[in-house]
């Protein structure tokens, strides 16, 4: 059995690893690129959204690698998300790539074909290993985001164009590579002490983005056209309101016994949505409403076309940029997006906020 | 001066109007219904909405601007969680009146919005509904409304049981329920069939238990209470049908999915399948002839 999984940013790195100390032999997909989108578009729903046509993209190109199982996660909606897995599996079936699909479900779900995939996935595996592959995958997760949130802070700031996203994709490889927690731990250090190198002396003062939106776009660098990495090498350090360890250990670890509540996240965008909604839209909301207050500069919200979670926050957002006087992107991203207008937007948003700062001074 | 509630004819109209008719009313409320949809009511809507929302959610906010255009300042919006157990109708519903409020002006004027949720059962949806009658009547009067409302809502939904002739042409029409009822959005595509002598029946004039015995064929439970309806049909209808039709909304995500299943369906079991996008660009003609041809199509078949 070779087991593959579709890409959401860097988390392969902690799902590779996860499944390789389970014993699996392990088929990460190729980077996502055009490629794969296009993959994605013949073979997804025409109107089914992004992420679900780089997905689909994904698992051909690993199916092309040698792997003939996947591991997918599911969901009980209202978002489609929940819904992926079981689409992906009837094109897979329909198109005859004989790729299993083993889909982690909620256990109260569908306990029988729960229990049927996980004893596939464990059949003939250490299972006595799990804990151990957990804890070495929840370390090399909370690695990289550790890394990738402080490239976000140094890349503003740094020597040369392009530099941070150099020293970040070789950190994050040694974090890949890295063979157990301690040197997981090492390469986190190391990776650290790297970026920090990246800097030049004598800009501290840099404006500040924050970034809401649709989890994948958020995080899956081809997506969103690398929006972190303009944004930074447009001057500014961009503050990121999502994150997997928050999200597993809200859901995963508090939700599964029930303690995750959103009671924090509804104090924050009271006034402008009065609970969940699905997705992360009630996320963006609060969090777009935190950021103001906070002081940032500015807030980019990403969103896949007709996410329907983060179009009810993109029409709630409008309110928030007029009542909180701070200026809000809403950036919708599809297969059509390209990248020379997508940069000029961003330009564009720039200039806006380095202007009604200089004239904040003047008045 | 008692106030005047507007109703919006959309979404959630078409699903639960007359149990908000008598509700409102035993509580004492005037009510006014927007009129059907009609181009000005689209225009205005897909002028305002924000652009990646779908067909039905910018004509619904064509009825309330329209509404508010009429001089009311009160709305009728609410939150929808969910119509069945362990269901959702679509992110869309959840965050509905926040959506709405955010086109109308913050001054003077106000969201009626209740929660309805049946996710956990009828009683606690029961509960939470009697809570929102109870700003306006005793508690009492409130459960007495609910009741009543409840009863006239399930034998108007009784009556849309339909039985279906087996020896006429039969074409099952798929799709929400807001965009099958509406004969402005869907260009009349069930008067058409009935024109082009072919009987149209959709998901809810079958009985919700013949839906569900379908639905559980399915390889993952559908947690979108049009798509379970939906996709139940279809399997249950399999044979009895002549072809399927599906109705589906632009930039509609459930549809997105569902289609895709309904149409693999259809085509494994061998049953003529037509999909049929709206949006707001939608015409007369075109829909018109392709509707033709499909039930052309499907009468040589059955004389063969």
């Amino acid at each position: 059995m070779k087991i593959t999984f579709p890409h959401m940013g860097s988390l392969y790195i902690a799902v590779e690893a996860l499944l390789q100390e389970l014993g699996h032999d392990v088929v990460v997909p190729p980077p996502t690129t055009k490629r794969t989108l296009e993959l994605g578009v013949r073979y997804g729903p025409e109107v089914a959204c992004l992420p679900f046509k780089v997905m689909i993209g994904n698992l051909l190109e690993a199916r092309a690698l040698g792997a003939d199982t996947v591991l997918m996660i599911g969901g009980t909606g209202p978002c489609r998300l929940g819904y992926y897995a079981e689409v992906q599996r009837q094109i897979l079936e329909e198109l005859g790539t004989g790729l299993e699909v083993l889909v982690l479900e909620q256990p109260l779900e569908n306990p029988a074909r729960l229990r049927g995939d996980l004893r596939e996935l464990f059949r003939g595996r250490r299972v006595s290993r799990l804990p151990w592959a957990l804890y070495i995958a929840w370390e090399k997760l909370k690695a990289c985001e550790a890394l990738e949130e402080l490239a976000l802070v140094v890349r503003p700031r740094e020597k040369a164009l392009g530099l941070t996203s150099q020293v970040l994709a070789q950190a994050l490889r040694e974090v890949r590579e890295a063979g157990g927690v301690r040197a997981v731990h090492q390469a986190l250090k190391l990776g650290k002490v790297a970026l920090r190198d990246t800097g030049a002396p004598g800009k501290d003062r840099v404006h500040r983005i924050g970034v809401v939106g649709e989890i994948y776009t958020v995080l899956e660098p081809f997506v969103n056209l690398r929006l972190e990495e303009r944004l930074g090498q447009l001057g500014a350090e961009v503050v990121r309101t999502i994150s997997v360890v928050e999200w597993v250990r809200n859901h995963v670890l508090k939700g599964s016994v029930g303690l995750y509540k959103t009671t924090k996240l509804e104090r924050s965008a009271v006034g402008y949505l009065r609970g969940w909604i699905g997705g992360h839209g009630l996320e963006s909301v609060a969090r777009a409403n935190d950021l103001a207050a906070d002081g940032v500069d500015g807030v980019v919200h990403i969103l896949p076309f007709t996410c329907m979670p983060e179009v009810v926050a993109q029409a709630i957002l409008e309110g928030v940029a007029r009542d909180r006087e701070v200026p809000i992107l809403s950036l919708v991203v599809d297969e059509h997006t390209a990248e020379a207008g997508f940069q000029t937007r961003l330009e564009a948003f720039m200039d806006l906020i380095r202007r009604s700062e200089r004239w904040a001074v003047h008045v | 001066m008692e106030q005047v509630i507007g109703v919006p004819r959309g979404l959630d109209y078409y699903l639960f109007y007359p149990f908000w008719q008598h509700f409102l009313a035993s509580l004492g409320l005037g009510t006014v219904v927007s009129p059907p949809t009609n181009k000005a009511i689209v225009d205005l809507g897909a002028t305002h909405a924000v652009d990646g929302c779908c067909l039905p959610l910018k004509v619904y906010l064509g009825h309330v601007l329209t509404l508010a255009e009429q001089g009311i300042t009160a709305f009728f919006v609410p939150r929808i969680v969910g119509i069945a157990r362990r269901e959702y109708i679509c992110p869309y519903f959840l965050g509905l009146p926040d959506f709405i409020s955010h086109y109308l002006p913050r001054k003077g004027t106000e969201v009626i919005s209740p929660v309805v949720d049946f996710r956990r059962g009828e009683l606690a949806a029961a509960k939470e509904l009697i809570r929102f009658g109870a700003r306006y009547v005793p508690w009492p009067e409130a459960a007495r409304a609910y009741y009543s409302a409840w009863l006239a809502f399930r034998s108007w939904r009784q009556r849309q049981i339909t039985a279906v002739a087996p020896e006429r042409l039969t074409v099952l029409v798929l799709g929400h329920r807001y965009l099958v009822d509406d004969s402005f959005l869907n260009q009349g595509v069930m008067g058409r069939l009935h024109q082009a002598g072919a009987q149209a029946i959709t998901s809810y004039q079958l009985p919700e238990a013949f839906l569900s015995k379908g639905a559980k064929r399915l390889g993952k439970r559908m947690f979108w209470t049009s798509g379970r309806q939906s996709l139940g049909a279809l399997e249950e209808c399999l044979g009895k049908v002549d072809g399927v039709i599906t109705l589906a909304a632009f930039a509609c995500g459930t549809d997105s999915l569902v289609t895709d299943l309904i149409q693999r369906r259809a085509r494994q079991a061998g049953v003529p399948n037509l999909l049929l996008y709206v949006d707001e660009q939608t015409g007369e003609a075109g829909i018109g002839t392709r509707l033709e041809a499909f039930v052309d199509m499907l009468v040589r078949s059955k004389q063969r």
